[in-house]
This record gives structure tokens, C-alpha cells and sequence, in this order.
């Protein structure tokens, strides 16, 4: 793949995005367009309405997508490399400045595998679908499609369509399977993503528009743009807002209890797995990629709203009596850990970041899949009208203690490994005072001593304590089948497999976090003022621990230099 | 009035007797418009044959003169340019590509006409016949340059609107909502002639690109008046905020089809006269004409989606949406440039399809139900896949969610908008078209979230689906039509947005309009 590289030494942070390698093959517009096409054949599978065909079909496409995204990482994709990769570029509307410009790095590869891993699964898990079987396989397939394209698609405003694209699948999803307030969250959520969507669009076009000429809204074009100060800090306040509402931060996650307490599980998988990370990738695409000067600025910004989540969310954890609503404050809790690890400046806490995306889309889909199973058969989502089930459901109370083991971080799981490359990245970087990070560190560690405290309780008034008579005559407590096992199990390996070796993931993107922290950190040193004297320190010293570099980048950069 | 026409061009003619032999009348620049006169003719002569007759022939005759005026138009297209009668009308790009559209949304009107003509009992010829003479007033009205031809073609498609607007006369609401066309209607005409009157008063000419000129050496404040009359006129065509009032009633008491032209074809020659009289005549007054177009173009994005959201009928609601898409179009005509002009083109283009769509869907719902409620459409999926898919499509279109060719009409639009540093519209028209999602959304909700017991009565008792009667096939046509182009043209939408483009760059009123823009942005 070398041959095809282009560019000079990793030097100065533009040039850092600007080797390229084209494709092969058209892998990534395949595995878009393979699940969508798919999607459109669904009204014409023979079907009585059960739904029984309509669901081998679409899990016969969402395992094809799969692979081809599998093969395109195995046969397309180099790890080493920090650019963009696999890219594809085909002009769509000339006159829009519009390209169909796909490719991945190591930002987007690890999400595109975890994006088809997750709906094959929820596509499994939406077995007992039966009530409007096709236009809910069409919709799942139709957003498989789009979220890859989410986070494969090299264009801002091609992104703009991506992220819209999205919209009213989950919109349908939500608000025909949903539980029973399931219209009033569907709306909800509809009128949050749109209305904070409509920044990316002004963000795009003020970025291709910058410096007149053509308009171009490729990243590769954005990202060798010079924008001013100024500029940068507006657009970037302007995608923080976009991007917040989807990941959650705290003040704008208000739609998530609700959308996410009333999706049905599939639906659930796919919000809590792959929907909330659309969030974190665009912010580290965008905000830290596009707008490092202005990331310089914002990035104490992002860690207070980062702890703000973890302790806001897994205090508002505890008195959820919601089972769905306890997990969905969880997930945000999690999420807070991204934005620290976006906000920390070294690569090893940006790589946590990543890989609590990874292993938070793995850990929310498992946890979730349970909850909608353990709803199937308890009726009810009420802790309080639970407990004392785990006598009938023995194999569901292993499962759902794995998984919340793995929810709690504990040692062995992907989350464990996650959490403690941010704490670690975040406390020995010198770009922040001692002080702060002593701070920040200590409350972060607060809501990691939340967060099992009130997972634990959960599982403990689910499956412990008196048994619920009337739940227990009125319904019928069957253990889990063979199908669920599968699905936890398929989920638990890759989180135990993280857990145990975490450079089976870190390694396909370790080269381009550590391009992306490059460029920020010497967009921090052109930057005269920082943002705040208490909180920054002024000398920029190199991280005292960091990832090992790449025996292969070296000598590809020496390749380089040798030309 | 036509006499005033001819006695103006007379004293013209007069006035300058050596131009005469220069100018050639050209009459082949209307042939298409001869194609729908003929259709029109033939229409009333077939009608006097009976109404079996009628019901037989009217149908082929009207496609055929549509059809030919379509196929008359796509030969002008990049045609050399002749100002034909005395400079009173011009075929160039311009105008083709709004008579083009102007044909196309009468061609669909009709394809959805009958069955509902057919069904509230009204005689098919007249109705054919009125729509033709309504659509050759507004093709000759994309192509006028002189204020006798603008006024005559006006009158001729006004005219025309308010006797279909009144076609049910046994219904109530009709009569009423033609009362309510005619009166406001009257009075913006009065408006345009008394700001046609002073512009002749100041310039001595009727040619809208002598005005132009002189209005350029000398611009005086009486300029600035007659302005704000013709404004006005441009304004109630496109049925802009404030003069806005007339479109709910009217929309929501006159036969549904006539809807359906009005808010495309009226309001397409709405927009290529605003282009005319606006770019071409009052070039001196750019700076004013945009500012207002700005406040206007604010006021009906704002009010025109916010009022739809409280809206339970869904023509009433259609109607408001309608003057919220307007206020998106005066984006492309305020920037004033390549790509704003362009912009224009296309989305109206792609307003024809996706609202005939919806409209094709509404008159099959009311066909079969007799209602225009929005809440008797909860639960149609079970019942009938093809309208709630259609009418689906078509709304988010409207609203413009990906990938249907309103985004990317309206992303055009936005586009050049910024391109044009029009922030503020942009960012009402992004802010105002979530608001619009939320309403169109709530329609699709009604519709397919439903569960079958939720179902409205009208749903319950909804009849079998049946494609045989008379007028249903045609419909059907439509409606399909309509929808797949909404759905498809969107992501091969690369053909439309040449042939916007291209319509710009063969139009030399505004290649002058555009130079003289960049100019000014310059210096």
C-alpha cells in the first residue's frame, strides 16, 4: 500500500492529514450501499406478515455488510497509517461542491467495524419482532447504511446528509415499536437532532465558504485551511452544541432517558452502540481535527462538561426506579470519560477516549439487549415491582452480571482498560496545572466509585431479595435462550478480549490519534494566550507516558525521508 | 384590457416607424403557447358536443397541446434570441424553463383532475378549458418584457384563477374562497397598474428594459413608489407575508387540483415575473427591492411554518406551507447571483414534483373518503400503503430530510445564499425548515405510527382500492410519477442542476443583473 503515499515526513500538523490511500477496491461504498440496497429489496420478500423470512433476509444482509467491512480492515487497511485510507472519490454535484468522497483513518475504521458488528446483533436481537416486521427491517437496514456512511464519508456536507439521513429511521423506530410514551420521545428526539443539526450545516458552509474560491467541504481541503481564531472558536461552539446533544453532554441529553426508555431492545442496541458514538467521532473528526486552535481554547471546557457527566448522570443514576431509564443515565455517565480523553492532549488519553466508544458500544448494546429481554419476560421495567427473579432465571442473572461487571469497569473488561487510559493520559500530560488535574482526577474517580455502587443495587433488587409474587404468577419467568446467550456472548468476547490485550483494538488506531494530538499540540503552542492561567500550564512538556510507537511507521517515515 | 395592449403598441409603433421593420413579430417564440390555445379551443368545441363526448376526448386533446408545448419548448432551448412582438415578449432561458414547469404542473393538475371533477359532478370541458386559458396567461407571463404584456398575461391568469378557484358553485366555500381571489386579486391588479402607470409616467416607455435604463440615469422617489405597487403585485402572486392573507381561504375552499396549480404554476410565473420586473427594470434599485425582499422572504418562512404547525386541514396547512416554501425561493431571487438565481430554477422545479406529489395524494384521500382532515388520515398504512407512502415522501421532501431532491433543492438554496453572505435568511431558513419538519413529520406520524385501533373512523370504513374507474389510471400516473421523481431525482439530481444552471447562463437579463453584482461587490 506504500507505493501509493504521497506525502512528505510528519512534520507540521497540516501535512499530518494529507497522505492518502485510495482503494483498491470500493469497500466502503459497498458496505454502504450493499445494507441500503438491501433495505429497498425488503418489500419484496414473500412473507405472511410474521415476519419469519423478512428477518433471515435481513440478517443474511446485515452479516454480509459485516463482512465486507471486516474484509475491507483485513484487505484495504493499514493500521500504521495515519491518513485517510480506502479512500474514494466520485464528483456528485459539481455545482455543490458536493463529492462523494468516502475513506477511513483510524478515527472512523475501529466505528465502521463496530457499527456493522452492532446491527448484525440487534438484527438477531429483533427476532420476536412480529408487529410490522418489513418496515422495521427496513429501517434497521436502512440506517446500518447511513451510519457507516456517518462515519466513513470524507465530505462536511455529504456528513450533513449522513447524520439527517439517520433522522427519521430512528424517528419510526422510536415512535412505532417504543413503549407507551414512545410518540412523546420520538418527537422529542426528532426536534433535538434536527434542531441542533442545522449547526453542522451553517459550520460546513462557513468552513468550504472560508477564503472565497470554490467552495470545497472535504475534510483533507478543510483541514489545510487556515481560519482564523475567531472563527474557529464560534464554529466550534456551534458543532459543540451538534455534536453535544447526540453524545449527550449534560445539559443537552434531556431527549435521551426518554428516547432511550422507550426504544425497544434492537432499537436500543443500536442508539446506545453506535448513535452515541456518531457524537464522539464527529467530535474528535471536527472539533479536534478541523479546529485545533480552537480545541486549545475549549479543551478545559470539554473536561469540566466531561466530569460534570460522569457525576451528574451516575447520581441521577441512582434514583431512576426505570430499569431502562438507570442504564440510559449510565450510558451518559460513560460518555463523560470520552470527553475528558478528547480535552486531555495526550495521545494515550484520546486513545482511551476511542476505546471507550469502542468498548462503551459493546458494554451499553449488551447491557441494553438484557434489559429488553429481562422486559419480555417480567413485563414490567419498575425495580420496584421486580426481585427475586434470579431464582427462576439463573443463566439471565450470569449474563446480566457479566454485564454489568464489565458496565463498572472491572479489571479484565475493555471498560476497565478504557477508563484507565484516560485517567492515566489525562493525569500525567503536563498541558494542564497540577492542581486541575488533581481536581478533575478526583471527581472522575468519584463517579467511578458510582457507578457499581448503583449498578450493583440494580442487580440486587432485580434478582435478589423477596420474590415478587405477583409478578412471578403473572407472567411466565422463562431462563434465557440459546439466541440471547449467543448475542451476550458474541458481545462479551471482544469486551473480555479488550480487557485482557487492548492493542488488538488501539493498534488499527493508535498512528492517526497520535497525528490528531500532534496537531493539537502544536496548535496549543502557536497559541499565545491559553484560555486559563489556573487551569493551563503554560510550557508545553511531551506526555511522560505515551503509547509505544509503531515499529512500522518508523520505518515508513524513514522510507519517506530516504525519498 | 387587450385593446389598451394593442393601442399602446400602436402609438409605439408610431412613435418609431423605422424600428418597425427592424423587428420582426416572431410569433414562432410562441408556439408553444399556440400549442395550449389550440388544445383550449378544441376543448370547447369538443364540449359543445355533449358531456359523453367531452368526458371521451377532452382528456387526449388537453395532453396533446400540453405535450406539444412541452416538446415546442424543449426545441427553443439555447435558440438564438429574438425579441418577438415589438419587444413585448422573449423566449430566452428564462422563460422557457418557468413555462416549462408552468406546462408540466398543468399537465399534472389535469392527470388528477378528472376523477375528482368526475365525482363532485362538474363538467369536465369548461374546467379543462378554463385551466388552459390559466396556464397560457401564465406562460405568456414568464416570457413578457413590456408592462402591456406583463398586465394582459397577469389579467389573463388571474382571470382564469378566480373562475377555477370558484368552480364547485354548489359548494359554499368555493364561492367563497373565488369572492375572496377576485376582491384582493382586483385590488393588487389596480396596485400594478397604477405603479405601471407611473413608470411609463417617468420613463415614456412600456419596455421593461427601457425603464430599466431610464430608470438607471435617473432614479427619482416616484421610482422608489411605483416599486413598492409592483412589489406589492409580485408579492400577492407568490403569495408572500403580508400579502399572504388571501392563500389559506382560497387554498382551502377551491377544488383541489385548482390548489394544486395555484401553488406551483401560478406561482412559478409569480416568480419568473418577480424576476423580470425586479432584475430587469429596476436594476437602479437594488439595494431596496433586495432589502425588502429580505424582510419579505423572513416574514414568510417565519410566519408560513409557524402558522402551519396549528393547521388541522391539510389543504389549509399545505396552503402555509406553501408560503414558507415561497420565502425559501425569495432566497435565490434576494442573493442576485449565478448560483442564486439557479438556485431558484431548481428548487422550483423540485417544489413542482414533490407538492403536485403530495396534492396527487390528497385528492386520492379525499376521493375515497371525502375528507382533508389531518387527523382522519391516523392509521392509513394498513389500509392503503400507496398514499402513505407517497404522501410520505413527497412531505419529507417538503421538509427537505435527505435524500429527496427538496434537500438538495434547498441545501442549493442555502448555498448560495451563504455564497452570497445572506446569513440571516439562511439561518431562518435553516431554523424555520426544522420547524417545518416538525409539522410535516406529524402528518407521516398520523399515518403510519398509528396503530390499526387508533385508526380515525374515516380509515375504518375506508373502501377497497379500486384503479378501474374512470379518471383513476391517469391519477395514478401522477402520483407515481411525482413521487419517484421526488425520491430518485434527489440523488440524481446532477441533470437538474445542469439544467438550472444552464437555464441562468442562456438568459441574458440576468448575466447583466450578475455582472453588474459582482461588479458593485468590487468596487
Amino acid at each position: 500500500m506504500l507505493e501509493f503515499a504521497i506525502s512528505a515526513p510528519l512534520e507540521t500538523g497540516a501535512e499530518l492529514l494529507s497522505d492518502e490511500v485510495s482503494a483498491n477496491f470500493p469497500w466502503l461504498s459497498l458496505s454502504i450501499l450493499f445494507p441500503i440496497v438491501g433495505a429497498f429489496l425488503v418489500p419484496f420478500i414473500p412473507d405472511e406478515g410474521e415476519g419469519k423470512q423478512v428477518r433471515w433476509f435481513a440478517l443474511g444482509i446485515a452479516l454480509v455488510t459485516f463482512l465486507i467491512t471486516v474484509a475491507a480492515y483485513l484487505y484495504g487497511y493499514d493500521p500504521s497509517l495515519s491518513g485517510l485510507q480506502l479512500s474514494e472519490r466520485v464528483s456528485w454535484l459539481p455545482d455543490l461542491g458536493l463529492t462523494w468522497a468516502v475513506g477511513a483513518d483510524g478515527i472512523s475504521m475501529p466505528l465502521i467495524l463496530l457499527t456493522s458488528f452492532i446491527t448484525a446483533l440487534a438484527v438477531l436481537a429483533a427476532w420476536p419482532v412480529t408487529f410490522k416486521p418489513k418496515l422495521f427491517f427496513f429501517l434497521i437496514l436502512a440506517m446500518d447504511g447511513g451510519q457507516i456512511a456517518v462515519f466513513a464519508v470524507q465530505d462536511m456536507l455529504l456528513f450533513f446528509l449522513a447524520w439527517e439521513l439517520e433522522l427519521l429511521p430512528v424517528y419510526l423506530l422510536l415512535a412505532i415499536w417504543g413503549g407507551k410514551k414512545r410518540q412523546y420521545a420520538a418527537t422529542k428526539f426528532i426536534i433535538y437532532t434536527a434542531g441542533s443539526s442545522l449547526f453542522i450545516l451553517l459550520v460546513a458552509l462557513a468552513m468550504g465558504f472560508f477564503g472565497g474560491g470554490t467552495p470545497n467541504f472535504e475534510y483533507t481541503n478543510l483541514a489545510q485551511q487556515s481560519f482564523g481564531t475567531g472563527f474557529q472558536l464560534l464554529c466550534y461552539a456551534g458543532l459543540l452544541i451538534a455534536f453535544g446533544v447526540k453524545l449527550p453532554i449534560v445539559p443537552l441529553h434531556t431527549w435521551l432517558p426518554d428516547a432511550h426508555g422507550e426504544a425497544t431492545a434492537p432499537v436500543h442496541m443500536l442508539l446506545a452502540g453506535i448513535l452515541l458514538k456518531m457524537g464522539g467521532y464527529a467530535l474528535m473528526r471536527f472539533n479536534a481535527q478541523l479546529l485545533p486552535e480552537a480545541h486549545a481554547q475549549f479543551a478545559p471546557l470539554l473536561i469540566v462538561l466531561g466530569v460534570v457527566n460522569i457525576i451528574y448522570a451516575a447520581l441521577t443514576s441512582f434514583a431512576q426506579r426505570n430499569l431502562k431509564r438507570k442504564i440510559a443515565y449510565s450510558s451518559i455517565s460513560h460518555m463523560g470519560f470520552v470527553l475528558i480523553g478528547i480535552g486531555s492532549f495526550s495521545a494515550l488519553g484520546t486513545s482511551g477516549a476511542m476505546l471507550q466508544m469502542i468498548s462503551h458500544g459493546l458494554i451499553g448494546a449488551s447491557l441494553f439487549f438484557l434489559v429488553g429481554a429481562t422486559y419480555d419476560r417480567t413485563h414490567t421495567l419498575q425495580l420496584d415491582e421486580m426481585g427475586g427473579v434470579g431464582q427462576k432465571m439463573r443463566i439471565m442473572f450470569a449474563l446480566w452480571t457479566v454485564c454489568a461487571l464489565a458496565s463498572l469497569a472491572l479489571p479484565g473488561m475493555s471498560g476497565f482498560v478504557s477508563e484507565l487510559m484516560v485517567f492515566v493520559g489525562f493525569a500525567t500530560d503536563e498541558a494542564y496545572t497540577l492542581t486541575f488535574r488533581i481536581v478533575i482526577a478526583g471527581l472522575a474517580a468519584i463517579g467511578v466509585i458510582l457507578t457499581p455502587i448503583y449498578l450493583l443495587s440494580m442487580l440486587r433488587e432485580i434478582f435478589f431479595g423477596k420474590e415478587n409474587d405477583q409478578l412471578v404468577s403473572h407472567t411466565n419467568l422463562v431462563d434465557a435462550e440459546p439466541r440471547e446467550v449467543y448475542i451476550i456472548s458474541c458481545l462479551l468476547v471482544p469486551i473480555i478480549g479488550i480487557g485482557l490485550y487492548p492493542r488488538l483494538v488501539t493498534d488499527s488506531y493508535t498512528a492517526s490519534i497520535q497525528a490528531l494530538v500532534k496537531r493539537d499540540e502544536l496548535a496549543m503552542q502557536r497559541i499565545k494566550k491559553p484560555s486559563a492561567l489556573m487551569i493551563r500550564n503554560t510550557t508545553m512538556t511531551p506526555a511522560v507516558i505515551s503509547s509505544p510507537r509503531l515499529p512500522i511507521s518508523q520505518t515508513r517515515s524513514e522510507q519517506l525521508t530516504r525519498k | 384590457m387587450p385593446e389598451m395592449g394593442v393601442f399602446l403598441l400602436a402609438t409605439q409603433a408610431m412613435a418609431a416607424p423605422g424600428e418597425l421593420l427592424n423587428l420582426a413579430l416572431n410569433a414562432g417564440a410562441i408556439a408553444p403557447e399556440g400549442a395550449v390555445l389550440v388544445a383550449m379551443l378544441a376543448t370547447l368545441l369538443v364540449d359543445l358536443a355533449g358531456e359523453q363526448a367531452a368526458a371521451r376526448w377532452v382528456p387526449p386533446i388537453c395532453y396533446a397541446g400540453l405535450g406539444t408545448a412541452l416538446v415546442l419548448l424543449a426545441q427553443q432551448w439555447n435558440a438564438p434570441l429574438e425579441p418577438s412582438f415589438l419587444g413585448a415578449f422573449l423566449a430566452d432561458n428564462l422563460a422557457i424553463a418557468f413555462r416549462a414547469v408552468v406546462a408540466l404542473s398543468t399537465l399534472l393538475s389535469l392527470l388528477i383532475s378528472w376523477r375528482y371533477a368526475e365525482q363532485s359532478g362538474a363538467p369536465i370541458g369548461e374546467y379543462a378549458a378554463i385551466l388552459l386559458a390559466a396556464t397560457l396567461g401564465a406562460m405568456l407571463l414568464c416570457g413578457s418584457t413590456d408592462l402591456v404584456s406583463v398586465f394582459v398575461s397577469l389579467e389573463t391568469l388571474s382571470v382564469a384563477s378566480y373562475l377555477l378557484a370558484g368552480y364547485m358553485k354548489r359548494d359554499a366555500r368555493s364561492s367563497e374562497a373565488a369572492l375572496k381571489y377576485l376582491l384582493v386579486g382586483s385590488a393588487a391588479a389596480a396596485v400594478f397598474l397604477y405603479g405601471a402607470s407611473l413608470l411609463y409616467g417617468l420613463s415614456g416607455t412600456t419596455s421593461l428594459q427601457a425603464i430599466g435604463i431610464a430608470l438607471l440615469t435617473s432614479p427619482t422617489p416616484l421610482a422608489a413608489l411605483s416599486l413598492v405597487f409592483v412589489l406589492a403585485t409580485v408579492a400577492f402572486k407568490i403569495a408572500a407575508v403580508p400579502f399572504h392573507q388571501w392563500t389559506p381561504d382560497v387554498y382551502e375552499g377551491s377544488p383541489t387540483p385548482v390548489v394544486a396549480f395555484l401553488s406551483v404554476g401560478s406561482k412559478a410565473a409569480g416568480f419568473a415575473l418577480a424576476l423580470r420586473l425586479l432584475v430587469g427594470c429596476f436594476g437602479a434599485f437594488d439595494t431596496q427591492w433586495k432589502l425588502l425582499f429580505t424582510v419579505l422572504a423572513v416574514l414568510s418562512m417565519t410566519l408560513g411554518n409557524v402558522v402551519a404547525l396549528a393547521q388541522t386541514s391539510m389543504k389549509r396547512m399545505l396552503a402555509y406551507s406553501s408560503i414558507g416554501q415561497a420565502g425559501f425561493v425569495m432566497i435565490g431571487l434576494v442573493c442576485g447571483t449565478e448560483d442564486g438565481f439557479a438556485a431558484m430554477v431548481l428548487y422550483m422545479a423540485a417544489y413542482l414534483f414533490m407538492n403536485l406529489g403530495a396534492f396527487a395524494c390528497i385528492i386520492l384521500f379525499s376521493i375515497r373518503t371525502g375528507s382533508d382532515r389531518i387527523s382522519d388520515y391516523a392509521g392509513l398504512y394498513q389500509k392503503d400503503p400507496l398514499i402513505t407512502l407517497g404522501l410520505s415522501l413527497c412531505l419529507l421532501s417538503l421538509g427537505g430530510i435527505p435524500p429527496m431532491l427538496g434537500f438538495f433543492g434547498k441545501i442549493y438554496l442555502f448555498f448560495a445564499g451563504w455564497a452570497d453572505h445572506q446569513y440571516l435568511l439562511v439561518v431562518v431558513g435553516l431554523v424555520t425548515s426544522v420547524v417545518s419538519i416538525y409539522y410535516y413529520i406529524s402528518v407521516i406520524k398520523m399515518m403510519v405510527v398509528k396503530e390499526p385501533k387508533e385508526a380515525s373512523d374515516v380509515v375504518k370504513s375506508y373502501p377497497s382500492i379500486q384503479w378501474s374507474t374512470i379518471g383513476m389510471p391517469p391519477l395514478r400516473i401522477a402520483l407515481v410519477g411525482c413521487v419517484v421523481v421526488t425520491a430518485v431525482g434527489g440523488i440524481l439530481s446532477n441533470p437538474l442542476f445542469q439544467w438550472a444552471n444552464s437555464a441562468v447562463a442562456g438568459t441574458p437579463l440576468l448575466q447583466e443583473a450578475i455582472a453588474l453584482g459582482s461588479q458593485r461587490s468590487i468596487g
